[in-house]
């Protein structure tokens, strides 16, 4: 991954959305490769909902519970990535928005991750 | 009298299939919370590494008293089909670990994924590609046999020894399992 990608995906310079993508429904064509990027945690949850099907705004936002800044800033980086289709549609409804939760098991598996995550972090603070 | 509804313990089966060497009983020792069950020998071939598993890797990750992810690493040689057999029902997650300078074909890979996965939009697919550090793999032939037959898998480039690899696969197969049932709960809406 070269530097200017990386730069790109992890420093939020562009946090409005572009004006080519107001109004649009999204899709994710291919994942980025997470596995070569300093990632935002958040991107994974996004991204496996744009890969489901054409989502909206709303949609991406009631799903993973993220600020528009970072939803903005993967729609934009996805876009110059030639990652996303879009086309336009309407803002569909987000049934359930608000009282979102997931089957107990998923939360604590995510509260192991959300560890693991910091866990790995402190070990790559405390190597430099 | 009103009682209290028995919780029912939740247990989840998360696959880990790769080949000799792609890193499966590595990735499953870096997760698990138990000590990991494996059937390593010592490999009668040179396979760049002293033992190989022959069997199934088994490890756990628990989630308070009850719940639990049990983790089954199983070889992706078609040999070990009998091992296929009693791993394959009622998978939560797949994850397919490949080493990269020895990549099937994209048709053999789509069989073995065939294999564990009956309807891929609901059981995640997750590809892990490793040894990328030694060389790199042309993975485009990869993409579009997945594009063809409607899977939008992600493929990472991963270090099966690193705990931020091993984070990354799994969080993925847990965020699609999320968007999965959001997706359908919105369709059914």
């Amino acid at each position: 991954m070269s530097s200017v990608k990386d730069y790109m995906w992890n420093t939020i310079c562009m946090p409005d959305l572009h004006p080519e993508l107001k109004g649009m429904l999204f899709k994710l064509e291919q994942w980025p490769d997470f596995g070569r990027l300093t990632y935002n945690q958040n991107f994974i949850d996004l991204c496996a909902l744009l890969s489901t099907r054409y989502v909206s705004l709303g949609q991406l936002k009631a799903f993973a519970g993220s600020n528009d800044d970072t939803i903005h800033h993967l729609l934009n980086t996805l876009k110059a990535s030639n990652l996303l289709s879009i086309r336009p549609g309407e803002n569909t409804n987000t049934h359930g928005s608000k009282e979102l939760t997931w089957a107990s098991y998923k939360q604590k598996l995510m509260s192991f991750i959300r560890s693991a995550y910091r866990k790995t972090e402190q070990l790559n603070a405390n190597a430099a | 009298m009103l009682t209290q509804p028995e919780e029912i313990a939740v247990y989840r089966k998360l696959v880990v299939i790769g080949d000799v060497g792609a890193g499966k009983s590595t990735m499953i020792r870096t997760l698990s919370e138990i000590e990991t069950v494996d059937t390593d020998v010592a490999s009668s071939k040179n396979i760049g590494k002293p033992l190989t598993t022959v069997g199934i890797d088994y490890g756990r990750i628990s989630l308070g008293e009850d719940d639990a992810i049990g983790l089954y690493g199983v070889p992706g040689q078609k040999r070990y089909s009998f091992i296929w057999d009693m791993v394959k029902e009622d998978i939560w997650g797949c994850v397919l670990l490949l080493k990269s300078g020895q990549m099937p074909s994209p048709e053999k890979i789509l069989e073995l994924v065939n294999i564990f996965i009956d309807d891929p939009n609901k059981t995640p697919l997750v590809i892990g590609l490793t040894h990328t550090d030694i060389q790199d793999a042309n993975i485009g032939g990869l993409h579009a046999a997945l594009k063809a037959k409607g899977i939008n898998a992600p493929i990472y480039s991963v270090d099966a020894r690193k705990k931020q690899s091993s984070t990354l696969l799994l969080h993925t197969v847990l965020s699609m399992q999320n968007a999965f049932e959001y997706s359908q709960k919105q369709t059914l809406s």
